[in-house]
């Protein structure tokens, strides 16, 4: 039996639809609905419907223990929406406002929880309140999405509102809520608990009566007693913790996290969580023989049925395969009783051949005997998952492929084996390249009969119907984007891995998830395209591991032939760091923001498709128009807490604004603590793997939220603020006469900017 | 691909002879190879059951040996054309129309791949290009192992030939549990057409 011993009365979900008048398309056709069954049953005084949750993990969306109610967490409106599963039925649909952002649900029989991830400030909510646009209304949600035809071309040039990163950050907390179902609001809140702020992550104990939250940016993990609502514990974990799977008997649970490849392991006590580190090496049959990689995009993980292993999608930085220059989608599988990956490595040595004829000389970008497969464009960005039992498939969220993909589960690596995916994105922007409809999927809900997935679509604010076996979809559009147009359109680009001219294959927010970071360091170079491109010979772009370099094989010169200098570059921070003019770029080389994005275009190795009339001018630069106009109005900051300084910080604050340490003579206070001058350095020591720096001045860095971007420093060698201040010296500002109780003082006070 | 166009084939990639057991030929398979496979002529036969393999290590199987093997299919997925005969823990894949491949993953020891033109399958059937290819793999089945295999078949491009991807082969055989899963994924061929 999945969830022990409870067993629960559905009844009041079954008040709530049925208040809402008509029975259900869904159930009239046998799947999810089951509204009307259950509310006739209690009217008829037959005995009520006994029914257990259809799952205790949290997701974006989710359905109501007796499948009569979907319910939507859309973040960007700030509220919840209760819809008919069938996705007909306009007089069953409610909006329910939150206090700020739901992250993830978990439907019980009689409670909904949901996480929030910022209680805002006042001053932080009246900026938001901008940011997010009108309040969504159940009479605006469009449950039959009318197919209408792509608008553009079209550069409205609607202003950004700019918004300030410093008001909207500013968060009392984040949230665990309790709803009960009641008929006419749908939901009505019972409790809260106030945890770190940016909850996100939520699951409920097979027992039904404990949750553990995982709070992201804050990184740490809570458990939290269900009943009283009541905060039992809280822990530290490694940066950006997200999906949470809790074993069966409740004692221990798993956490991924959004960047690195270990995964946290929990023990639960009766009051207490300890946590460790669970290594899980990504993507070992694409590893480069001898190596391990880092991952990133774990938001979410999942057990098998047999609670035996666990699932983690994410993207694997520098595996190999054809032209996997920013590495592979994968799904690492941790066999829980060995704690061991599943997949095997890749070894040197192995069996490889190909029949004895003439055949085209492969360029680097074709099959290779032996190699790893293609990474399929189905399967990019990973964002959520479900585990299909009857099939023993993952259904898996591609945010970037706008796809739910399924992937077989019994796989060594189930990336490798697609089994079908289902497109969702449609309707794409003639000039934009970015849906009109089901964008961005971020959540799944499945029902308890495995025949319909709930796809949540975030760039787009839709809900998608998809019947597995026949793949009939059906589309529910939410609220229109609160954002002005223009900043509207690049949150479509930001998430999307399909415009060829934009993303190259792999989003901006692959590696700025949610505008943040991989924490992962890149190596950035100049080479050559492949296939070779004379309008970009010699570009400079980037690598996620130096064994992703090629030489080209055909048109081959001395500079392919080469291996060319890499340098470390750590992925920056943008939520909340865009506001300024500029320059921007590692040396300043960018003299705005424009200029910047259309270089990272080449980074990415967009452009490849795009015809020389549209590269640098034209289409490209009006996409990136939209593309800032969403990094500066649309992509939010973190939540951090808004309180008054610590001593110690106060301490800390004192130093940072001494003369001694000169800290403020190019972190300006006043200036997002960044004067975005270019200062020479003393050259770091260059570290393995990469050449020695060329140039030695960087532009200053804003050090806002830097105290939860580790590791620090453009090539990522210094692993926390300690050590970057320990081994400073005087290299940036003075901080070598300091004790070690004055950095760690500075330290403080940097944590909280 | 014409007759005409095939008969320019020739020689180019030497053999590369990686790996432990590697073999490469232009010689027909041995008489006892199966007859080629579907995915519907499989779908009769049994999957790979861990009662069938013994636990201690035998030798690969000499050619005249496969005559005694039992026809099996892969646990999940599209086996496509490829027909797979087990003997003690040695499985062999045999795959017409495809052209090559290679362990992705896993311990190399054991694993052999040979690919090879096989005049006497039928030119109708042919995929390869007018070369009638076939692909065979030998791999031991052991507890506690995983490896991934990749297949080649041709894309025929403009003007010239060059090689794509085929196929995937996922062996997963979890210590404490009963039997190997054994996973194949085709894909379609590509063509500039």
């Amino acid at each position: 039996m999945r969830y022990r011993s409870v067993v629960c009365l559905s009844l009041a979900w079954a008040l709530v639809a049925c208040g809402r008048g008509s029975r259900s398309e869904g159930r009239a056709q046998g799947g999810p609905g089951h509204a009307g069954s259950a509310a006739g049953s209690a009217a008829s005084g037959t005995p009520p419907v006994l029914v257990e949750p259809v799952s205790l993990r949290g997701q974006a969306l989710a359905l109501s223990a007796d499948e009569a109610t979907l319910i939507v967490a859309d973040e960007d409106h700030e509220a919840l929406f209760l819809l008919p599963p069938a996705l007909s039925g306009p007089e069953q649909v409610r909006v329910v406002p939150l206090p700020g952002p739901p992250a993830q649900i978990v439907a019980l029989a009689e409670r909904v929880y949901v996480t929030v991830r910022t209680l805002p400030t006042a001053a932080s909510r009246s900026a938001r309140d901008v940011i997010r646009g009108p309040v969504p209304t159940a009479e605006k949600v469009m449950l039959s999405l009318p197919l209408k035809a792509p608008s553009g071309p079209h550069k409205r040039n609607t202003p950004a509102a700019l918004f300030d990163p410093s008001v909207v950050r500013g968060s009392q907390g984040g949230l665990l809520l309790a709803f009960r179902p009641e008929k006419q609001a749908g939901l009505v809140e019972v409790g809260r608990t106030l945890l770190a702020p940016d909850a996100w992550g939520l699951a409920v104990t097979a027992d039904q009566k404990r949750a553990l939250v995982t709070s992201a940016w804050s990184a740490q993990v809570s458990l939290v007693d269900l009943q009283s609502m009541k905060l039992l514990a809280t822990a530290k974990t490694a940066r950006e913790p997200r999906g949470i799977a809790i074993l069966p008997d409740g004692k221990s649970a798993y956490l991924s996290h959004l960047m690195g490849s270990a995964l946290t392991h929990l023990e639960l006590g009766p009051d207490s969580v300890r946590v460790s580190a669970q290594p899980l090496p990504s993507a070992l049959a694409r590893a480069p023989v001898g190596s391990e990689l880092e991952a990133s995009l774990g938001y979410d993980l999942v057990l098998a049925p047999d609670a035996q292993s666990l699932y983690v999608p994410r993207h694997a930085l520098g595996a190999e395969g054809v032209a996997s220059w920013w590495g592979a989608p994968t799904v690492d599988i941790l066999d829980l009783a060995s704690l061991q990956p599943i997949a095997p490595s890749h070894q040197a040595g192995s069996a490889r051949v190909q029949v004895a004829v003439e055949l085209r000389p492969p360029a680097s970008w074709e099959a290779h005997p032996g190699q790893a497969p293609v990474p399929e464009i189905t399967l990019v960005q990973p964002r959520a998952l479900a585990y299909r039992r009857t099939r023993d498939t993952l259904l898996i969220a591609s945010e970037g492929a706008d796809a739910l993909t399924e992937v077989d589960a019994l796989a060594a690596d189930p990336a490798m084996v697609i089994v079908r995916s289902h497109t969702l994105g449609a309707h794409y922007d003639p000039f934009g390249k970015f849906p009109e409809r089901g964008g961005a999927p971020t959540g799944i809900a499945l029902s308890r009969d495995e025949r319909f997935a709930y796809v949540y679509c975030r760039s787009t604010f839709d809900v998608a119907r998809v019947e597995l076996d026949n793949g009939e979809q059906r589309f529910s559009h939410l609220a229109d984007d609160g954002l002005p147009a223009d900043a509207a359109y690049g949150r479509r680009l930001f998430s999307n891995a399909t415009n060829s001219s934009v993303s190259g294959g792999l989003a901006c927010g692959s590696c700025h998830p949610e505008g943040r970071d991989d924490g992962y360091v890149w190596r950035e170079g100049k080479f050559n395209s492949d296939p070779p491109d004379p309008a970009y010979d010699n570009g400079q772009r980037f690598l996620g591991r130096r064994e992703n370099f090629k030489p080209t094989s055909e048109g081959q010169d001395s500079h392919d032939s080469q291996r060319p200098p890499l340098y470390p570059r750590q992925t920056p921070l943008l939520a909340g760091r865009m506001r300024a003019n500029g320059p921007f770029g590692w040396h300043g080389e960018n003299p705005d923001i424009l200029a910047r994005l259309l270089a990272g275009f080449h980074l990415h190795r967009a452009a490849w498709d795009a015809s020389d009339a549209t590269r640098d001018t034209g289409e490209n630069v009006a996409k990136i128009d939209y593309l800032a106009d969403y990094l500066r109005s649309g992509l939010l900051p973190p939540p951090t807490l808004a309180v008054a300084l610590s001593p110690l910080e106060e301490q800390g604050k004192a130093l940072f604004e001494s003369t001694e340490t000169g800290c403020t003579r190019c972190h300006a206070p006043k200036r997002e603590f960044t004067d975005r001058g270019v200062t020479p350095l003393r050259q770091l020591p260059a570290r393995a793997g990469f050449e020695r720096e060329e140039q030695g001045s960087f532009k200053t860095p804003s050090l806002w939220f830097v105290g939860g971007t580790p590791p620090y420093l453009h090539d990522g060698s210094a692993a926390t603020l300690e050590d970057l201040l320990r081994t400073n010296g005087d290299r940036m500002g003075n901080t070598k006469q300091l004790s070690e109780a004055e950095r760690t003082a500075l330290a403080a006070y940097l944590r909280v900017l | 691909m014409s007759r005409k166009r095939a008969s320019r084939l020739k020689r180019w990639y030497a053999p590369t002879l990686l790996g432990a057991g590697l073999a490469l030929g232009a010689a027909a398979p041995s008489a006892s190879a199966p007859p080629s496979g579907s995915a519907s002529s499989s779908s009769s036969l049994p999957t790979i059951a861990g009662a069938n393999i013994p636990t201690e290590p035998s030798s690969p199987p000499k050619a005249a040996e496969w005559k005694a093997a039992l026809q099996v299919r892969v646990s999940r997925g599209d086996q496509g054309r490829c027909s797979a005969s087990l003997l003690r823990e040695w499985l062999r894949l045999r795959c017409p129309g495809w052209i090559g491949g290679g362990l992705v993953a896993g311990d190399p020891k054991g694993v052999t791949i040979s690919a090879f033109s096989d005049t006497s399958q039928s030119e109708s059937s042919d995929t390869s290009g007018g070369l009638n290819a076939v692909t065979s793999l030998v791999l031991p089945l052991r507890r506690g192992q995983a490896k991934v295999v990749s297949f080649l078949q041709f894309a025929e491009e403009y003007n010239s030939l060059a090689a794509a991807e085929a196929g995937v082969l996922s062996v997963v055989w979890r210590a404490g549990r009963a039997d190997p899963v054994l996973v194949m994924t085709r894909r379609a061929a590509p063509s500039m057409f």
